[in-house]
């Protein structure tokens, strides 16, 4: 029981009820393990973390060690996937190729919406005439098609690791800037920026303590999407023979490799497509239950 | 509508003037030198430097990059894109006789991605819960998460190669022999609409499941309209909005998928041409190919955006 002085002076005594407080964490995991997939989702990305993380140790072979007696071998109990034709073990090659694509995913992903939010950021919330030049150039590059700049990036770049991923990060930033430009003018709109603006904050502090907090759960929930996105671009990179450079293992670059062998060995090139496409599949799923976990009201949007 | 279309027009030549300094700007940073290249090749020649400074001079490369870059586009605006450095033709004529391959695939690709997409989506959200909705959220996953080269070997392993009933490369025009050029043409534009159909799909769902729970809607109802009128005038026309603005995105993924379709299928497209020019440092041909691209998709973007203005009016006035 409180006091409650009301304005004409009377004293009344009030119950104060409080709502069961939530364990927020809680609530975030029965929420988002709600859905099997989710949960299947979750599982393939943490075994493809450990198998990259100890490639070494799980892949059964070395995957550049060329055995010329043993090439384009069948599935066996040796080779559970077959050899390629120089006689390296593919499922190691997979394995391996893990490492890659994780690689090139978190870093792409990560640099890309690092830079996109900044520059969204000073976009939304700048205004005027910084948001019309920032906006029309978003445009422009939005309307060119992302395979056709990655792939003209990583040849100017050179192929191999860094180029795809600057060509990557640079095709996935568009997005980025829009959607944090979008957030950040509906955010902005709101009463706490106001009084924070009359209580004489500075700009960066209104834009980085109020602003950006506030849009982060769009931004996370984009860039789990986005690393399926990666993934794959890096992959079909890699497949047009633009991308990773061999002897280097990635899925793209295993199944073009497979590819001229498709009549006598299909298992060479389809299960480094398949590995991409579990892949993919599983951060969509994680992407899907971060949004419906973090911000319900995001679905259908994103 | 008028001063809208005005204004829609006016980004779009903005956006196509953008377009065109980052892809210039791009160009003039690949690596190696076609011209010194090309010299280096022909060993006939006396004076090498002199014939590298005579062909720079004739293909205007000679002079400051932003006059090359306004001889350019100056050129492509009425139409002349040059010659191939390497090859020496025509890149307007090359790109007027591979435009029409890769649209007729790629158009195709973009209506049966609209159309179907929607459709799957309505009877999806419709018929929520039931197992027509979770066979079509299960391949609308697929779809948006398989790659597209895999889709395509795995097509051509079983429909080429086993059954053998289609053929694994090449491509007919349809006035040419129409059996022939169906057949070549259904495995590409499988592979081209399967991410369109799935997203349209996946958005077309949750978008129409949103709308059903409007008040709007519940009006319909209680003033007795028939499911069929409720859907088609009431809750279609609305849960498409977000679904129209979704296809000025989707075409950008069909003319970066005709790039790996047509790499597959060896389809002389502007695709292939662009994968085969890039592999041969020939900048011109590479530049004007881009250009295209882009072109297509701002103009069908701008067509998008019409159509969005006419089916929502408030957005004119934005």
């Amino acid at each position: 029981m409180s006091e409650l002085k009301l304005n004409n002076g009377e004293v009344i005594k009030v119950k104060l009820e409080t709502l069961p407080k939530v364990n927020e964490f809680r609530r975030f995991f029965r929420v988002f393990f709600s859905r099997k997939v989710v949960i299947f989702g979750m599982a393939v990305i943490l075994l493809t973390i450990i198998a990259a993380i100890f490639a070494p140790v799980i892949a059964p072979y070395d995957p550049y060690e060329q055995n010329l007696c043993n090439v384009l071998q069948p599935p066996s109990a040796e080779h559970l996937l077959g050899t390629d034709t120089i006689g390296r073990d593919t499922l190691s090659r997979i394995i391996y190729g893990s490492r890659i694509a994780l690689f090139v995913g978190v870093a792409t992903v990560g640099i890309a919406a690092f830079i996109g939010t900044v520059i969204g950021l000073i976009a939304g919330y700048l205004g005027h005439k910084t948001y019309t030049v920032i906006m029309r150039l978003t445009d422009a590059l939005m309307s060119m098609p992302p395979l056709m700049i990655a792939l003209v990036l990583s040849v100017v770049l050179g192929a191999g690791v860094r180029g795809v991923m600057v060509a990557i990060t640079f095709s996935l930033l568009p997005g980025y800037i829009r959607l944090v430009t979008g957030q950040v003018l509906s955010i902005k709109q709101n009463d706490y920026i106001m009084s924070a603006l009359s209580m004489g904050s500075k700009k960066a502090r209104i834009m980085f303590r109020h602003i950006l907090p506030n849009c982060l759960s769009p931004i996370i929930v984009q860039m789990t999407m986005m690393m399926g996105l990666a993934i794959m671009m890096e992959a079909t990179l890699s497949f047009l023979n633009m991308g990773i450079t061999p002897p280097t293992p990635a899925w793209g670059s295993l199944c073009y490799d497979g590819y001229k062998y498709l009549l006598m060995r299909p298992v060479l090139s389809l299960s480094p497509g398949f590995a991409i496409m579990l892949l993919v599949f599983s951060f969509n799923m994680v992407g899907d239950g971060l949004r419906d976990t973090l911000d319900p009201r995001l679905r259908g949007t994103i | 509508m008028g001063a809208y279309i005005t204004r829609r027009l006016l980004q779009a030549i903005l956006i196509v003037l953008l377009v065109s300094i980052v892809i210039f700007i791009i160009i003039r940073l690949l690596p190696g030198d076609p011209i010194e290249m090309l010299v280096a090749q022909n060993i006939t020649a006396e004076n090498p430097d002199e014939l590298v400074a005579f062909i720079k001079h004739e293909m205007k490369l000679d002079l400051p990059v932003w006059q090359q870059y306004f001889t350019w586009l100056w050129g492509a605006v009425r139409g002349d894109l040059g010659l191939s450095i390497l090859y020496r033709y025509d890149i307007g004529q090359e790109l007027a006789n591979r435009l029409p391959v890769t649209l007729s695939l790629g158009l195709t690709a973009f209506v049966l991605g609209f159309v179907l997409g929607t459709l799957l989506g309505v009877i999806a959200a419709i018929k929520r819960g039931s197992w027509i909705d979770s066979l079509v959220t299960v391949m609308a996953n697929i779809g948006i998460t398989a790659p597209a080269f895999w889709v395509g070997i795995i097509l051509i392993y079983i429909l080429g190669m086993h059954l053998g009933i289609l053929p694994i490369y090449g491509y007919t025009p349809i006035y040419k022999d129409v059996v022939m050029s169906i057949k070549q043409a259904i495995m590409p534009v499988f592979i081209l609409s399967l991410y369109p159909v799935a997203t349209a799909a996946r958005l077309t769902r949750s978008s129409v499941l949103e709308v059903v729970n409007e008040d709007y809607i519940r009006t319909a109802w209680a003033k007795g309209l028939s499911q069929k009128v409720i859907i088609l005038r009431h809750v279609l026309k609305n849960a498409l909005m977000p679904v129209v603005t979704l296809q000025g995105l989707l075409l950008r993924n069909i003319v970066g998928g005709s790039i790996i379709v047509e790499s597959i299928f060896v389809i002389p497209g502007m695709g292939q041409l662009l994968v085969d020019s890039m592999l041969a440092h020939d900048y011109t041909v590479v530049q004007s190919v881009m250009l295209v691209m882009s072109v297509v998709v701002v103009i069908t973007n701008l067509i998008v955006d019409i159509a969005y203005g006419w089916l929502d009016p408030r957005i004119q006035y934005e």
